[in-house]
């Protein structure tokens, strides 16, 4: 007896899950609310785990991490020295540069971009995606679209939004695409996500004009016609470029600046690519 | 009578706790440690392990919970958690009649099978339907990983679930 009533039960969830999914699948804007006003209250607490867990983190981490960190101290220090000299010498072609745009009447297209930081959260648990909550949402002015950096290049893009938080899809996730280009030559080229070569920390670098000069080592960059990603942001290197068996394009693979296994602060360009268009 | 009402009152909350803690640790703690690439699940552990210990009911009632945590939380349509949860919390349930023992070998020979189903559902849901069909290596490198996590996950967290279990059955 006791058997059929739970068989009843389950059969019920199983349908009302069913009817759910059909039902979000065409009418998302309503489960996005509930979800909205769920991560309001949840972010919070999960910031304050966070927190504590960081510190835990932290500790074992920072006995082992300090002779490291102070050898790469020397390093880096040697590199501030050698790369400040480089940026005086880039100031000055960078004011030549201004005089000869303003001569043409050009607006200033690579100006550095409005940026807020933010914290990683959250993750989602398992292997299968490669996306992440942030520590702001629109209370901050964090809206859909908006880019989002590592510190040494594009990480992700704001996928959807809530009151106090934002969630990120980054470029390794499955179903990520950005619009991409050489930074020497502007050759176009797709950047894809795949979780088959993640591991070998990769992406897949597509859709490459067959006479286009590209070789492994170029740095690639956000394009200027993607529409959502804003233009001129390292994204990584090409390696192992081949010509497709189709022998009208090529295709190869991506190394990512950004080290996504441990993302812990973000920075988010709060500026749109659309809000550029408009102006 | 009333005692028996406090008590499955004071057990209900305590297994709601149980969940959020977990939820929050799968969350939020364990993305942050930089050299675990790969996490245990602990929902799926504690929906087939209640499922386990109480029965069907309870199984889908702490499936229904987890699933509606996972749903609300991660993005895409609502109700695929729910759904998966619910049914193996249900199916490990049936379980329940026919087990007796204080052995760890059910739980993880469970653990791998309920692991391998909540993976591939994972896959078709997500990756079969966007004609991902390189199914071998999704096997080896996500879910195997994420799967052998688990058990041993499961070791630690049934034998306390296992004990808890005994209080409660001694207080009532």
């Amino acid at each position: 007896m006791k058997n059929q009533h739970s068989k009843i039960v389950i059969i019920i969830v199983v349908l009302l899950s069913i009817a759910s999914i059909t039902f979000s699948h065409y009418v998302p804007s309503v489960t996005l609310s509930v979800r909205n006003a769920f991560s309001s209250v949840i972010v919070p607490i999960q910031k304050g785990i966070n927190n504590i867990g960081m510190i835990f983190v932290r500790r074992a981490m920072n006995s082992t991490d300090l002779k490291e960190a102070n050898e790469r101290i020397k390093i880096l220090e040697a590199q501030v020295a050698s790369l400040s000299e480089t940026n005086n010498l880039l100031k000055t072609k960078s004011y030549e540069a201004d005089r000869l745009r303003a001569l043409y009447d050009l607006g200033d297209e690579y100006d550095i971009y409005p940026k807020t930081a933010a914290r990683v959260i959250s993750k989602d648990t398992d292997e299968w995606f490669q996306v992440f909550k942030i520590d702001k949402g629109t209370k901050d002015g964090i809206k859909v679209d908006m880019n989002v950096l590592s510190n040494k290049g594009l990480c992700g893009i704001v996928s959807s939004v809530g009151y106090n938080y934002a969630t990120v899809r980054s470029i390794i996730d499955d179903e990520s695409r950005v619009a991409a280009m050489t930074q020497h030559s502007f050759e176009a080229c797709m950047v894809e996500g795949d979780i088959t070569l993640y591991n070998n920390n990769r992406l897949k670098l597509t859709g490459i004009n067959m006479n286009a000069a590209v070789v492994d080592g170029d740095k690639i960059v956000t394009s200027n016609i993607s529409s959502k990603f804003l233009p001129n942001i390292l994204i990584g290197y090409a390696t192992d470029i081949y010509v497709n068996d189709n022998q009208l394009s090529k295709s190869g693979y991506l190394i990512p600046v950004t080290d996504f296994n441990n993302l812990t602060e973000v920075l988010v360009i709060t500026r749109l690519k659309s809000d550029s268009i408009k102006d | 009578m009333i005692n028996v009402r406090v008590g499955k009152f004071s057990k209900a909350i305590i297994h709601i706790l149980i969940i959020f803690f977990a939820f929050f640790i799968q969350t939020s703690i364990f993305p942050l440690i930089p050299f675990l690439s790969c996490s245990p699940n602990l929902l799926l552990i504690i929906t087939f392990s209640y499922g386990l210990l109480y029965g069907e009911d309870v199984g889908i009632i702490t499936g229904l919970f987890c699933g509606f945590l996972c749903d609300m939380y991660f993005n895409g349509v609502f109700g695929l958690y729910i759904l998966i949860y619910s049914v193996i919390g249900f199916a490990n349930g049936i379980l329940n009649a026919s087990f007796f023992e204080d052995t760890i070998t059910l739980p993880m020979l469970l653990s791998l099978v309920n692991g391998l189903v909540y993976n591939v559902y994972i896959y078709i849901t997500h990756f079969l339907i966007r004609r991902r069909f390189n199914f071998p290596f999704y096997l080896f490198n996500v879910i195997a990983p994420s799967i052998l996590f688990t058990l041993i996950t499961t070791v630690l967290i049934y034998k306390l679930l296992y004990k808890l279990n005994l209080i409660h059955k001694r207080t009532l």
